[in-house]
C-alpha cells in the first residue's frame, strides 16, 4: 500500500511559510535515508515554500483563468516535505511517521498520512 | 527541475465519488502527453480523508495526537498530485495550464510548487567504502 | 487506542523490527532457531503488555531488550555447564543497555547480511530458503507464507522447523561467506529473492491478494540488500530488474484478466517512479565498474524497453547486443530464443530464423510452444506463408492456454488466406 507522508511545518495563523531551515532538511534527509534502508521509500522531496507557489485557476476544460503567485491557506500550502512509501499496512505507515525525530526542534506541526489510490479505484 | 501539481479535494471527492468518464479519459490523455514528453514522474489520486490519519505535535512538546479522518475542510485537503520533471518554471506552468479541469463544478485551482532536488537513491560513497572494507576484513579474518 | 488497532500496530512493529532483532540475537546466541524463539517470546510479552501500558516510544528497543532478558534467563537456568553457554551468558550479562543500542546500530547491516546469507544457505532446499527468508527477514507469519504459496500452513511450519534443524546440524556459522565463496552464496540469495518476485509477478489478476505482496517483499528485501551489500553489481542489477518489471503491473493485464504482451502494453500505465528507481539502480551497478552478470544484463534489457516511450522507439540494436552478452554469461535455450527475436527486430527476420533453426533439435524446447510461434513469425515476415501457417498450427497444438491457442490459430488463418 502506498502512503504519502505530508510533513507540515508549524505555523502561526496567518503566517507565511518559510523555506525549510537546514535543521529541517538534515533531519528529513537522514529520515528519508532510514526509509530507504528499510526498502520502503519510493520518492521524497521538499517543497519550496507556499509563498513562491503558483495557483492556476481552472475555468472550463483547458481554459486556465488567472495565474496567481503566492499561496496561503490552500491545499498543500503548509506542506514542507513529503515521502511516498510502500508499506504493508496503515499502521506501518503510522509507525514510520511517528519515528520522524526531533519534531519539536525542527518545528513539525503535523504529519498527514494519505493513502494512494490503487487500480481499480482510480478511474 | 521538479514540480508538484496539487489538486485539492471537493465535497464530491471526499464522498468517494469517482470522476466522470469524460474527465477520466481527459486525465489519461494528459498523463500520456506527460509520459511521452518524458516529464511524468508520478500521478496519483489519494483516497478521501476518511482513510487518512493526522499526527499532530503541540508546540509544548510531548507525544503526538493521532487522529483518524475524515477531516472537515475539503478545500485544504489534497485529492491528488502529479510530480513532473521539466527544464524550466515556464514549462511547469504550461503543463499546469494544460491539466484538464479536475473540478466537476468547473471552478477551483491547481497549485504548483517547486520541489527541492532530493535524489531518490542515495549515492552513498561512505557505504561503498564500508562494504569494500568489510569484504577485505572477511578475506583477512581467520576461520576459527 | 482500540484493541484491534493495537494488534495491527504490534503486527506492523514486528514486521519492521523482527529481522533486525533476530539478526542481532543470532549473533549473540549463535543459533538462528533459538534467536527466533527468543524474539517470539518478546513478541508475546508485547502482546500482553502493550494493550495495557500503550505502545512504547521505541518499540524496537523494547522488543530487543525483552528478547535479551529472556536470553539471559535461559542461560542462567541452563543446567548444562557447557562452556559455550557460560561464555555467552557472561557476555550478555556484562553489557549495559546503551551498549546494546550502540552495538545494534553499528552492526545491524552486518548482522542482517549474515542473516540473509544464512536463510539462503545452499544446504537448504529452495522452498526452505524461501520460507525461512520470508519468515525471518520478511516477518511474515506462517499463515501468510502458506497463503502466498497455496500450500497448507502446517507444511510451511514443518518446512521452517526442518530448515532450522538442517542449519544447526550442518553447523552453518553465522558469518559472511569467505571471499572465494561469496559469488556463489550471493547468487543463492539473489535467486531466492527473484523466485519470490516471480511467484508474485506471474500470478493472474483477480487472484490471491497475497501474490502482489510477494513482489513487494522481494523488492523490499532487494532494496535492503542493495544498502547492506552495495559493492555487488548483481544486487543492484536484481533490484533494477524488479523495479522495472514492477513498473508494468498496471499494464500487464487487460480488462478481462487476459495477459498483455510487453509490446502491446499501454505505456501510460507504466509506473514512472519504479522505472526511475530501476534506472538509478542500474546506474549504481554500472558505477561499480565490474562486468555485468545475468541480473544486471536482464535489467539493462528491461531498461531499454522502459526508456522507449512508444514501442516503435525501442532500441533493438542495443537489446540484441545485450542478449549476445547474456548468452555468453547465462546461456540457455530461452535466452537464445529471446536473442533471436531481438536480432530479428534489429537486423531482419532472416537473422532471427538462422538462430531459431539451431534450436529446433534442442530437447528442452520440445514442448515449448513459443519456439514454433516465433519461428512462424519469422517465416511469415520472410514471405514463406505456408511454412509459417504450419508453425502457428503446431504452436497452437502445444499450448493448453485457450486464449493463446485462439491467437495462434488466427495467425495461421491469416497466413493461409494471403
Amino acid at each position: 500500500m502506498r502512503f504519502m507522508l505530508l510533513v507540515k511545518a508549524r505555523q502561526a495563523a496567518g503566517e507565511t511559510a518559510k523555506p525549510p531551515n537546514p535543521d529541517w532538511l538534515e533531519t528529513m534527509r537522514s529520515y528519508n535515508d532510514r526509509l530507504e534502508q528499510a526498502g520502503v521509500l519510493l520518492a521524497s522531496g521538499h517543497l519550496h515554500p507556499a509563498s513562491s507557489g503558483i495557483r492556476i485557476g481552472c475555468g472550463a476544460y483547458g481554459d486556465s483563468t488567472d495565474i496567481e503567485e503566492g499561496l496561503r491557506g490552500k491545499a498543500g500550502a503548509d506542506v514542507a516535505s513529503f515521502a511516498l512509501v510502500d508499506v504493508r499496512s496503515k499502521e506501518e505507515a503510522i509507525e514510520w511517521a511517528v519515528r520522524l525525530p526531533d519534531v519539536g526542534r525542527i518545528g513539525v506541526g503535523e504529519i498527514e498520512l494519505r493513502r494512494v489510490k490503487e487500480m481499480p479505484d482510480i478511474f | 527541475m521538479r514540480f508538484m501539481l496539487l489538486v485539492h479535494a471537493t465535497n464530491e471527492t471526499e464522498a468517494g465519488e469517482k470522476p466522470s468518464q469524460e474527465l477520466a479519459d481527459a486525465m489519461m490523455k494528459y498523463n500520456e502527453e506527460l509520459a511521452k514528453a518524458g516529464a511524468l514522474v508520478a500521478a496519483e489520486g489519494l483516497y478521501p480523508s476518511s482513510a487518512a490519519v493526522r499526527i499532530s505535535y503541540s508546540a509544548a512538546g510531548g507525544k503526538p495526537k493521532i487522529m483518524d479522518g475524515p477531516f472537515t475542510e475539503a478545500k485544504e485537503l489534497i485529492a491528488g498530485f502529479t510530480i513532473i520533471e521539466v527544464s524550466s518554471k515556464e514549462e511547469a506552468i504550461e503543463w499546469a495550464r494544460r491539466m484538464p479541469n479536475p473540478y466537476p463544478s468547473g471552478e477551483g485551482s491547481i497549485e504548483l510548487r517547486q520541489i527541492f532536488e532530493a535524489p531518490e537513491i542515495n549515492e552513498n560513497a561512505d557505504w561503498l567504502a564500508k562494504e569494500i572494507e568489510l569484504r577485505e576484513h572477511v578475506t583477512r579474518k581467520k576461520r576459527p | 487506542m482500540t484493541d484491534s488497532r493495537i494488534q495491527r500496530t504490534i503486527d506492523a512493529v514486528w514486521r519492521m523490527e523482527s529481522a533486525k532483532i533476530i539478526a542481532s540475537l543470532t549473533r549473540m546466541v549463535r543459533d538462528v532457531g533459538l534467536a527466533e524463539d527468543l524474539a517470539q517470546e518478546a513478541l508475546i510479552a508485547a502482546l500482553e503488555r502493550w494493550p495495557v501500558s500503550g505502545v512504547p516510544d521505541n518499540p524496537g528497543a523494547w522488543l530487543m531488550t525483552a528478547a535479551k532478558n529472556r536470553a539471559l534467563d535461559l542461560f542462567r537456568r541452563n543446567k548444562l555447564r557447557d562452556r559455550k553457554y557460560e561464555e555467552i551468558g557472561r557476555d550478555l550479562n556484562t553489557r549495559q543497555e546503551e551498549d546494546w543500542d550502540a552495538a545494534l546500530d553499528d552492526n545491524i547491516g552486518d548482522d542482517l547480511l549474515r542473516l540473509i546469507f544464512t536463510t539462503c544457505h545452499p544446504v537448504l532446499s529452495t522452498e526452505a530458503r524461501v520460507a525461512l527468508t520470508l519468515r525471518l527477514l520478511g516477518g511474515l507469519t506462517t499463515d501468510e507464507i502458506a497463503s502466498a504459496y497455496l500450500v497448507p500452513e502446517p507444511t510451511v511450519a514443518q518446512r521452517i522447523v526442518r530448515a532450522k534443524r538442517t542449519l544447526a546440524a550442518a553447523r552453518v556459522p553465522f558469518e559472511l561467506p569467505p571471499k572465494d565463496e561469496l559469488a556463489a552464496r550471493l547468487s543463492s540469495v539473489l535467486e531466492v529473492i527473484y523466485l519470490m518476485f516471480n511467484e508474485g509477478y506471474s500470478a493472474t489478476s483477480g487472484g490471491n491478494w497475497i501474490r502482489p505482496m510477494l513482489c513487494e517483499e522481494a523488492l523490499r528485501l532487494g532494496r535492503i540488500l542493495a544498502r547492506i551489500a552495495p559493492a555487488e553489481p548483481e544486487v543492484h542489477g536484481l533490484v533494477a530488474l524488479m523495479e522495472i518489471q514492477a513498473s508494468r503491473f498496471k499494464a500487464r493485464v487487460g480488462a478481462t484478466g487476459e495477459p498483455i504482451l510487453l509490446m502491446d502494453q499501454n505505456r501510460v500505465l507504466w509506473d514512472q517512479l519504479h522505472i526511475r528507481r530501476g534506472l538509478a539502480a542500474l546506474e549504481q551497478a554500472e558505477r561499480i565498474g565490474r562486468p555485468f552478470g545475468p541480473y544486471a544484463l536482464q535489467a539493462a534489457i528491461a531498461a531499454c524497453h522502459a526508456r522507449a516511450r512508444q514501442a516503435s522507439e525501442t532500441d533493438w540494436t542495443r537489446i540484441a547486443a545485450l542478449y549476445d552478452a547474456l548468452a555468453q554469461v547465462a546461456p540457455s535455450p530461452v535466452v537464445e530464443l529471446n536473442r533471436a527475436v531481438a536480432l530479428s527486430m534489429a537486423f531482419g527476420p532472416a537473422v532471427g530464423l538462422e538462430i531459431v533453426d539451431g534450436l529446433t533439435e534442442e530437447p528442452s524446447m520440445k514442448n515449448y510452444h513459443l519456439l514454433p510461434s516465433v519461428r512462424g513469425d519469422f517465416l511469415m515476415k520472410l514471405g514463406r506463408k505456408d511454412e509459417a501457417c504450419a508453425e502457428f498450427k503446431r504452436a497452437a497444438s502445444m499450448t493448453r492456454n485457450s486464449r493463446e491457442q485462439e491467437l495462434l490459430l488466427k495467425r495461421a488463418a491469416e497466413c493461409a488466406e494471403s
